[in-house]
């Protein structure tokens, strides 16, 4: 069974979270970071596979400098964290200085969110690896529009906003990115 | 639809495929699985192993996805939790400040944030509030708190062509607009040959005391904030390049230049902002 790491996500707690992070409260924006890096890095992995860990990272950076200027519920923030994010995806496309470093795993464990069997969080690693793999074979558009709904939370309006699009546009793209994923796996015999 | 006499090949050709092969059934079904709300129980069965995708897609996180953290806590604690105070100090004094010493001495503390060269010109002109003209008068010989420009005319030394350029800085700085001021610091440190020489350049020339050049002076400022008769004295010509004060900055980032070149209050252009 996978649980989902989007569902409630921070909810009534993220206002004192995010004026407690503005106020510089370290554990309040480490909270707000172990939120919301998982969903950037998914949806890094599958536009940018090359570039994700070090966008993601500039991101975090633009995103602390300009923490203090943030005004917005939760909604809000992811819209404002996957914008900056694009913006830096297209920024380092621009400079072509994409590097490639090992994964530093400077997490401590006590961080690490609790895991009922080691053996289940190998089969959910291998099955969201799996899913990246999958949706990096759609059309630009339609993965962006799926995993912006989907991974990132952002209702289809914000998504239009983010993708300067339209809102019937994301629509369209997001139902025919799922039908394509639906050919791509009965084509594949795909299971997860 | 293909009128009588139309050809096919006369039918736009558009960009997206019929959709009659799509049923209002697998919208839904589309729709609820965008929004996360799972898959529907009368759901297509293809649609299955797309849910099963998008699943995995929300699984919890794994370890590689949360490197970085380190990074960014860094980079949180060198611009949130430090600079906070720093913000919260700097709002502080400005205003407060400028309230106590006035519109005078609030120009002069304007200057100083220039960098050197403003600084200096600021603590020979007079203008910086009395402890700070009591240092610089120390430091870099400028003028003691209380002798600035209220100086008697015909006491003391005589008027001088080359204190012109110090004289109107001294005035754009007591009287004039941010653009007077900045073009009469241009002035003068073109004409003391850099940022770095003003001081020792207005210190050099005799203060303008005399009666006529007072005079002269104390009429309305040229639209470059200097007077109509200023112009350099005896020195080699400007320097090459831009105005050193400048230097050291990138083009158009520095503070002296988004300083010096501020509008002045009121000046048109400003749009206002959309309403929302």
């Amino acid at each position: 069974m996978l649980v989902p790491i989007l569902g409630a996500v921070l909810g009534e707690e993220f206002p004192s979270a995010l004026a407690a992070a503005q106020r510089g409260s370290e554990p309040a924006f480490t909270r707000l970071w172990l939120d919301a890096n998982p969903a950037l890095v998914r949806y890094l992995r599958v536009i940018a596979p090359e570039a994700a860990e070090d966008v993601a990272a500039d991101t975090w950076v633009h995103v602390v400098r300009g923490l203090h200027r943030f005004r917005g519920d939760e909604p809000a923030w992811r819209a404002w964290l996957f914008t900056t994010a694009r913006r830096r995806l297209i920024d380092a496309s621009r400079r072509r200085s994409r590097r490639r470093e090992e994964p530093l795993h400077d997490v401590p464990a006590a961080a690490l969110p609790v895991t009922a069997d080691a053996a289940d969080e190998a089969m959910e690693r291998l099955a969201t690896r799996s899913a990246i793999t999958l949706l990096a074979r759609l059309p630009r558009l339609q993965a962006e529009v799926i995993l912006l709904r989907v991974v990132a939370g952002l209702e289809t309006d914000a998504v239009a906003r983010l993708l300067g699009r339209s809102p019937g546009a994301v629509r369209v793209a997001g139902h025919r990115g799922l039908r394509r994923l639906a050919e791509i796996l009965a084509e594949a015999g795909v299971t997860l | 639809m293909t009128g009588g006499g139309v050809s096919g090949s006369d039918m736009p050709s558009l960009p997206w495929t019929a959709r009659q092969d799509v049923s209002p059934v697998e919208d839904t079904s589309l729709a609820a699985l965008l929004a996360g709300n799972g898959l529907p129980a009368s759901a297509d069965s293809e649609l299955r192993p797309v849910a099963d995708v998008l699943a995995a897609l929300t699984a919890r996180p794994a370890g590689d996805e949360l490197t970085g953290l380190a990074a960014a806590q860094a980079e949180f604690r060198r611009h949130v939790v430090r600079p906070a105070g720093v913000r919260r100090s700097s709002r502080r004094r400005p205003g407060g400040l400028a309230s106590r010493l006035g519109a005078k001495a609030g120009a002069a503390t304007a200057v100083v944030v220039m960098g050197f060269g403003g600084a200096a010109a600021a603590a020979y002109a007079g203008v910086l509030p009395g402890s700070w003209q009591q240092f610089a008068h120390r430091a870099i010989g400028a003028p003691a708190h209380g002798a600035g420009h209220d100086t008697p005319a015909g006491a003391g030394a005589a008027g001088s062509a080359a204190d012109r350029p110090c004289a109107a800085y001294r005035r754009a700085l007591a009287d004039g607009t941010a653009s007077q001021q900045a073009a009469a610091l241009r002035d003068l440190v073109q004409a003391a040959g850099g940022a770095g020489k003003v001081t020792a350049w207005c210190a050099a020339v005799p203060r303008a005391s005399h009666p006529a050049y007072r005079t002269q002076s104390s009429g309305p400022l040229a639209r470059d904030g200097s007077p109509h008769h200023a112009g350099p004295p005896h020195h080699a010509g400007p320097p090459a390049g831009p105005p050193s004060v400048y230097r050291g900055w990138p083009p158009g980032s520095s503070p002296a230049r988004s300083a010096l070149d501020r509008p002045a209050r009121g000046r048109a252009g400003r749009r206002p902002l959309p309403r929302a």
